[in-house]
C-alpha cells in the first residue's frame, strides 16, 4: 500500500464532490468572492462557506478577507502537477520557434 | 520533439526536451522577462526578474503569485533556481542546430515529488476534471486496498 501525506488524502476527499470541482474550475478562471461562487449554484452562503473551508483544509484554495467580502483563489501552484510543466514547455517551444531568427 | 519524463532517484523529476533552435536562443527565451507572459499565460505580469545569482523573480498569474530565487546563472548553459517548494536545475545542451533542455526538479521529500508527479489539479481547474476523475479512480484503487 502506498502512503500519501495527509494533505493528499484531504485533497482527494475535497475533489470527490462535484460542487467543489466546479468551484475549482470557476476559480481556474480567476478569483471570486463566496457570494459570487454561491449564486450560480443557487446555494446559501453558509453552504458555500463549508465547501470553501474543505478546499482550504485540502490546501487547494486560499482565501483573503477584502473589506466585508472573502475572496477565494486557487492555492498558488501548491499542487502543480508535472502535466502543467509539460504544457508550459509546449508553450515555451512555441515562443522559441516564433522568435527564432529575430535579433 | 516530445518530452521524456523520468524519476532518476527518490527526490527528483527530470524532463528532457529537444528544441530546433541554437542554445543561445533557447536560453535567452527562458530568461527574457518580456517573453515570460507568452509561455506562462493567464495574463501573467512579471513583477520582478533579476537573473543573477541571489536575484529573485516574482510573477503574478491567474493562479496567484509564483516566486523564487536564482541560485546559479551560467549563460547559455545552466540555470539553478528555486520554484515554490522545490529546486530546479536547467541545463541547455548545445547540439548544433538543436538544443536539449534538461529540467531537473528536486524536492525535499519523496512524498512531495510523488504529489507533483500525480497531481493534475491546476490543469483540471482550467480544463475540467475528466482526467483528474480518471486519475483519482486509479489512485484510489491502488492506495486504498
Amino acid at each position: 500500500m502506498v502512503q500519501y501525506p495527509p494533505s493528499v488524502d484531504r485533497a482527494f476527499a475535497a475533489l470527490g464532490d462535484p460542487t467543489r470541482r466546479a468551484v475549482l474550475e470557476r476559480l481556474g478562471g480567476g478569483s471570486a468572492t463566496i457570494s459570487e461562487l454561491a449564486e450560480p449554484f443557487g446555494m446559501s452562503l453558509t453552504g458555500m462557506k463549508k465547501h470553501i473551508r474543505l478546499l482550504e483544509e485540502a490546501e487547494l484554495v486560499t482565501t483573503e478577507k477584502v473589506g466585508r467580502a472573502r475572496t477565494c483563489m486557487l492555492a498558488p501552484y501548491a499542487f502543480e502537477g508535472i502535466s502543467t510543466w509539460l504544457q508550459r514547455l509546449d508553450r515555451f517551444a512555441q515562443v522559441v520557434e516564433r522568435t527564432k531568427g529575430a535579433p | 520533439m516530445s518530452p521524456t519524463v523520468t524519476t532518476p532517484n527518490e527526490l527528483e523529476i527530470r524532463v528532457e526536451r529537444l528544441f530546433d533552435a541554437p542554445r543561445t536562443h533557447v536560453y535567452s527565451v527562458w530568461t527574457d522577462p518580456e517573453l515570460i507572459p507568452e509561455w506562462w499565460g493567464d495574463g501573467t505580469v512579471v513583477e520582478e526578474m533579476d537573473v543573477r545569482p541571489g536575484g529573485t523573480y516574482r510573477f503574478r498569474t491567474a493562479f496567484g503569485v509564483v516566486e523564487g530565487e536564482f541560485r546559479e546563472v551560467e549563460p547559455p548553459e545552466r540555470l539553478v533556481q528555486t520554484f515554490q517548494n522545490h529546486l530546479q536545475t536547467l541545463e541547455f545542451e548545445d547540439l548544433g542546430e538543436q538544443t536539449k533542455l534538461t529540467q531537473t526538479m528536486r524536492f525535499e521529500t519523496t512524498e512531495q515529488r510523488d504529489t507533483t508527479m500525480q497531481y493534475g489539479v491546476e490543469e483540471g481547474a482550467k480544463q475540467g476534471f475528466a482526467r483528474v476523475d480518471a486519475l483519482l479512480e486509479k489512485i484510489k484503487g491502488g492506495a486504498r486496498q
